[in-house]
């Protein structure tokens, strides 16, 4: 049972080489181990239960996720399992329904096995802005997982769960499963429903996993893709069984732009050097490489940092104490209570994402900020898409470092968006990426990153899959 | 009103639409009465992760009213999010229209009591949902608190803006009153103001005469004028209070300028037991509601085709009506109002006069003419003395053409005619049966006659009354002939024959 894959999992309990009981005991007892990475906030506690509940009834209606622990990032509401969002805000909310994805793979049997960490309201590159503590990286403690989905991905390179849901607003899901040598896939904005994600960039937000290999990660999105009535945002375009329709050899003859900018951006150099090997590594497939312009990262930077802040302010309205999360003082007026509330249970993270939102909504100022940033995001999405005119994939490195320390995360109020640097022009676009794991540099993993036009995701999944195949 | 002063006023209205589900989630639209926060889900009590799902047919409503108030329809709809704390707002924030609403630039002519017509130009007419219901109250203890009902919450509500061109309460009322009959009308809202199903809130300002302008739909100074601030009443419970209000509210202002006091911009309240308006807010700072588009609702087309299948529902308005009674069949003002005050009463209008047209050949005018007095006089008060609508009384469009038929043709006179309609409604049964168990009409003037002398000589008493003076014993004496012919006699031809037999 040790480091077993989702589509493994799938056959030893089919072949009933494992119960549905020990994989989970076998996670539990991990997690336990492992439990100073701080992956996890909440575990489920009737995770047992269900596993037992499952094996007295086995599979005859074909479930396709029987008896899979799953862990799911802890922005994911899931009825009856306290969700924080890492926040103290809410740290004894207890949602009363489901999110579509997470109904989803209930109605296919997974098991949640628990909550993972993040960093608060997903606001984050590293974990280090959770009101629950740190994710440390596996392979080195100093260092932190990345972010947001931080604990995700570390839930499944520390082989804590058999798969991992995520989310990502622009790179929360591609750069902690760069650092934690996982596969992450951010689907199309609009593959994925949010409903009952917490929400933090409306316009950004797309729920994927985080896997161990690609095959589970297609096999998932299979399960979890999809318009929902609940979501006005999901596309009516099919979805299809990309699992079954897996194909490496798409990767023949594949033209891959390399961006200009994301080469002559401040890599580390041995996140350059590894970033080269990988273009070798294509081209040793059969692709084509040709190296494009896209706009500066830079313009990416700015309009997410504006965009994503402002509906950060909008979003995070809501919390009021009023009807859930943690409670004010009674005893003062609406406006004070509210204040008293947020004041209480929002960490420094959050307080200065709405602060800076609110500005940037303003009266007299939101033209200049949030109109401008919006018609610049039109400008980065079209010239991203008109990129997959000449191309038909871009590859780049998925982060411009290794894993760095909390202290580096804690200090910089940008550091996310810098870490995020070769994600935010694809997220503002809505356009899906996947990071796949591109070996280690000094003992810490480092992943590379293609990126494809709106609803691709099948040939990412065929190009990364040639890859994963090859190295490893 | 005033000789100095010029009253400017616009209106705010907004309107429940009548729909099954809430704006922007399934839960019943249908909340009044019910327990509290038991209507209530997920995405209308803003929990986590909720996201908003547009609801077509309040949509559909909104634009309704749109192209019956000649309004322009945006092609794309956007909603915009509008910011503020407040705790009967779960998001924190409301989903509404800002600089895009749904309909803009319409028109809505109102009628005073003589029938002037004034035409009241619309800004905009948008689409958003209604807040909570909250409700203060005081412990046992004596502590102050605030509940919360989540029923309402999300409930769709059209919110309709008028230019700052209504000039004095009465028009406040005509044009608040206009709105109701014509939401009615579309089907697209009952607006029971004491249900908060249509609410009025009016802007006012007093200005002085000759120093200001409207320009694009803001008031202006000309000159070197400060113009005086507007004051906004909330809180008005019912068509006659928007009224009272204004007109209150017109006199406090000019007394506080006239008695040197600086007005300020506000919010003030109706005070419906004291019939006064009561401060409740300054608003010397426009609210800042960092309005932006709703990224989880993407905009949605309004395509043409939509458009035309809307037209293609409303019916014929109010106002053509209205057009058509008094200007093509002379109607006066207050006929043709009695006509349209509401759809049941005008479709029962319309199908009685068609019928009066294809079955029995009268032409329009006639036919309108004729219905029209049936409506406004017989109709009318016994719908009065039952407390119901006019289309409610009992009859149907297809009795009341028969008996105008009947009466047309001789067959019974007026008076009878009015008297069947009465005992057909209390004695609920159809006028064809009446019309058949009918005796014929005396009309024959020597019969008539006979019987007449046969009147006076049962009743000596009421004869020597009449001789002596008492002149207005006549109306007995008609009475009681009316009795012995079972009212088949026209009531004016027997007073004229009476009169006859006493001089003689």
């Amino acid at each position: 049972m040790e480091n077993v894959s989702l589509t493994q999992a799938i056959k030893l309990i089919k072949d009933k080489k494992i119960s549905v009981k020990e994989l989970t005991q076998h996670y539990l007892n991990k997690i336990e181990e492992k439990k100073d990475l701080n992956a996890y906030i909440t575990i489920n506690e009737n995770a047992l239960e269900q596993a037992e509940k499952l094996d007295s009834e086995g599979n005859s209606s074909g479930s396709k996720l029987f008896g899979l622990p799953i862990s799911v990032k802890d922005a994911y509401s899931t009825k009856g399992l306290r969700t924080t969002a890492a926040s103290n805000i809410l740290k004894n909310y207890v949602p009363t329904y489901d999110s579509t994805v997470t109904k989803k793979i209930l109605d296919e049997k997974a098991i949640i096995i628990g909550k993972t960490n993040l960093d608060t309201f997903c606001h984050g590159s590293s974990t280090a802005t959770s009101d629950f503590g740190v994710v440390k990286n596996p392979y080195n403690k100093e260092r932190v997982a990345g972010g947001s989905s931080g604990g995700a991905a570390v839930s499944v390179s520390a082989d804590l769960c058999v798969a991992a849901l995520g989310t990502e607003t622009a790179g929360s899901i591609r750069q902690p499963s760069s650092w934690c040598n996982s596969v992450g896939l951010k689907p199309t904005y609009g593959r994925v429903s949010r409903y009952g994600i917490l929400a933090m960039g409306s316009s950004l937000d797309s729920p994927g996993p985080i896997t161990k290999t690609v095959e589970d990660a297609a096999y998932l999105l299979s399960i979890i893709a999809g318009k929902d009535v609940n979501d006005f945002t999901t596309s009516s375009l099919p979805t299809s069984d990309y699992f079954a329709s897996l194909d490496p050899n798409k990767i023949k003859g594949l033209t891959l732009g390399v961006p200009n900018q994301f080469i002559t951006l401040d890599l580390h150099e041995g996140v350059r050097k590894n970033f080269e090997e990988a273009v070798k590594n294509f081209e040793k497939l059969g692709a084509k490489i040709k190296y494009i312009d896209i706009l500066d990262p830079k313009y990416s930077m700015a309009v997410y940092t504006l965009t994503c802040r402002s509906e950060v302010s909008s979003n995070l309205s809501r919390y009021d104490g009023t009807r859930y999360g943690v409670a004010g003082e009674l005893e003062l007026s609406s406006s004070d209570y509210f204040g008293s509330t947020r004041g209480k249970g929002f960490n420094q993270e959050p307080k200065r994402r709405i602060m800076t939102g609110t500005f940037a909504l303003s009266a007299g100022y939101s033209d200049k900020y949030y109109r401008k940033s919006e018609q610049v995001r039109k400008i980065i999405a079209d010239n991203l898409k008109s990129k997959f005119k000449e191309v038909d994939l871009i590859l780049g490195p998925t982060t411009p470092t290794t894993a760095l320390t909390a202290e580096e995360a804690i200090n910089n109020p940008l550091f996310g968006e810098m870490a995020d640097v070769l994600a935010e022009g694809s997220s503002l676009a809505g356009s899906p990426g996947i990071s796949i794991p591109n070996g280690f540099i000094d003992g810490l993993p480092i992943g590379v990153q293609l990126i494809g036009p709106h609803f691709s995701e099948q040939l990412i999944l065929d190009a990364a899959l040639a890859y994963q195949n090859l190295v490893s | 009103m005033s000789e100095k002063f010029d009253v400017i006023i616009g209106l705010e209205i907004h309107i429940q639409s009548k729909t099954e589900s809430k704006m922007f989630c399934s839960c019943s639209a249908q909340y009044f009465q019910k327990e509290a926060n038991t209507n209530v889900c997920p995405v209308c009590i803003g929990l986590p992760g909720a996201l908003p799902i547009p609801n077509k047919r309040a949509i559909e409503n909104c634009i309704k009213l749109g192209l019956a108030t000649e309004s322009t329809i945006s092609k794309n709809l956007r909603f915009d999010r509008k910011h503020y704390f407040y705790p009967d707002l779960p998001k924190g924030y409301q989903i509404s229209q800002y600089d895009m609403p749904l309909c803009s630039n319409g028109r809505l002519t109102i009628f005073d009591k003589e029938g002037n017509a004034k035409e009241i130009e619309i800004e905009r007419i948008h689409q958003e949902e209604d807040v909570a219901k909250s409700t203060r109250g005081v412990e046992s203890d004596g502590k102050e608190y605030t509940a919360i009902d989540y029923n309402k919450s999300g409930v769709p509500l059209i919110e309709l803006v008028t230019k700052p061109v209504l000039t004095s309460p009465s028009d406040a009322k005509n044009f608040a009153t206009a709105i109701r009959q014509l939401v009615r009308w579309l089907g697209i809202s009952d607006a029971d103001m004491e249900k908060g199903q249509m609410r009025c809130e009016p802007n006012i300002s007093v200005q002085e005469k000759g120093k200001w302008k409207v320009d694009e739909g803001k008031v202006l100074p000309i000159g070197d004028y400060i113009l005086n601030p507007k004051v906004e009443v909330k809180n008005i419970g019912s068509i006659t209070a928007v009224e009272k209000a204004v007109a209150y509210e017109v006199e406090r202002m000019i007394e506080e300028i006239e008695s040197g006091k600086k007005l300020t911009q506000q919010t003030r309240g109706w005070d419906p037991v004291g019939n006064v308006t009561v401060f409740q807010r300054s608003k010397e700072s426009a609210q800042d509601y960092r309005y932006f588009p709703d990224p989880d609702i993407p905009l949605i087309e309004i395509e043409e085709s939509d458009i035309t299948r809307l037209k293609s529902e409303i019916p014929e308005l109010p106002s053509t009506l209205y057009a058509k009674y008094t200007e093509e069949y002379k109607l006066s003002h207050y006929d043709a109002s009695v006509l349209i005050a509401d759809k049941e009463t005008s479709d029962f209008a319309t199908d009685s006069m068609n019928n009066l047209r294809e079955s029995f050949k009268f032409t329009p005018e006639e036919s309108a003419k004729t219905v029209s007095n049936w409506i406004t006089g017989p109709m009318f008060a016994l719908s009065n003395e039952l407390s119901t609508g006019v289309s409610q009384i009992g009859i149907t469009s297809g009795g009341l053409t028969q008996l105008i038929q009947a009466e047309k043709e001789g067959k019974l006179p007026l008076s009878k005619a009015r008297e069947l309609l009465a005992v057909s409604v209390k004695e609920k049964k159809p006028i064809e049966e009446l019309l058949n168990n009918l005796g014929k009409v005396v009309s024959d003037s020597s019969q008539i006659e006979s019987i007449a002398s046969e009147v006076l000589e049962n009743n000596e008493k009421a004869v020597a009354d009449f001789k002596s003076g008492k002149e207005s014993v006549i109306m007995f004496l008609v009475g009681q002939l009316m009795k012995e012919t079972k009212g088949m006699v026209n009531p004016n031809t027997a007073k004229e024959i009476l009169l006859k037999l006493l001089k003689q």
